[in-house]
């Protein structure tokens, strides 16, 4: 398995955050902690069905939707090293754990790969998310690419 | 809370049957019976998906009371399109929410362990 490689399709994100790099790791790590806020707005904090981290372990978690039933979001992990770099492999799938495609999108992307780092700014913490199609054919990297 | 208009449109969206007959009707309106043809259910069922497709405003029907064609609205789906493909603002959206939970947990602490940064 590999991302690609050309830099348009890469989509980043990057920000401080003003707390101690220790702190935000936790958040990112701690299942209670990213379900309370981890997800788009206006959405009930997540339900984690599953959560093992360490590399090829998985984090599920549940989101409601509108009409009640429930969409998950799938981490398995490839590299966990603490407080600086966390990197999974992201997809939608049904609460079994079982991939799905995106409910509204058949031509999303199936897997990304997710890179998270974090960085000392003074005593702040720089946070920056890579996300990159995985193993995604044509069609499925310009889904991906037009949602820039 | 009231839903709102883009939450209509993806708990509609969010059944196969409707997505079927919503493909059914990208190609040209349709009465609930030609609808209903491809499934094993019976009509009051299939006329119960297009009362929420309806509610969501994703298809429209015929005034005549024997024959009311169906009809794709394309407004809603488009919505959706920007929405699902705007997955910076998922980002944006959850890094806000985290800013504010690392506010809150330091604020926490500092109230009880009297901890404070330098």
């Amino acid at each position: 398995m590999s991302a690609n490689d050309e830099a348009e399709d890469h989509f980043t994100i990057s920000r401080v955050f003003d707390a101690p790099r220790e702190l935000v790791w936790k958040a990112w790590t701690v299942p209670d902690q990213i379900a309370a806020w981890l997800g788009p707005k206006g959405f009930a904090p997540a339900r984690v069905i599953r959560h093992e981290l360490r590399p090829g372990g998985v984090f599920l978690s549940a989101m409601k939707t509108p009409d009640g039933s429930e969409l998950c979001g799938k981490f398995v992990y490839r590299e966990i090293t603490p407080i600086s770099r966390l990197v999974w492999v992201h997809a939608f799938a049904d609460v079994n754990g079982v991939l799905v495609r995106h409910p509204m999108n058949p031509t999303w992307p199936m897997e990304l790969l997710a890179t998270v780092t974090f960085t000392d700014v003074g005593d702040k913490t720089r946070v920056t998310l890579d996300w990159v199609p995985l193993n995604a054919d044509e069609v499925e990297r310009r889904t991906f690419k037009d949602g820039k | 809370m009231k839903p709102d208009p883009l939450d209509l449109t993806l708990a509609a969206l969010a059944d196969p049957t409707r997505r079927a007959i919503l493909a059914r009707l990208a190609r040209g309106e349709a009465s609930v019976t030609d609808l209903g043809a491809p499934f094993d259910m019976s009509q009051p069922s299939i006329s119960k998906h297009l009362k929420v497709l309806e509610r969501a405003g994703l298809i429209s029907r015929g005034r005549s009371a024997q024959f009311r064609p169906c009809r794709l609205e394309a407004a809603p789906l488009k919505e959706v399109a920007s929405w699902v493909n705007e997955y910076r603002r998922y980002w944006e959206d959850s890094f806000d929410r985290l800013d504010s939970y690392l506010r809150d947990v330091q604020s926490t602490r500092k109230k009880g362990k009297r901890h404070v940064r330098k």
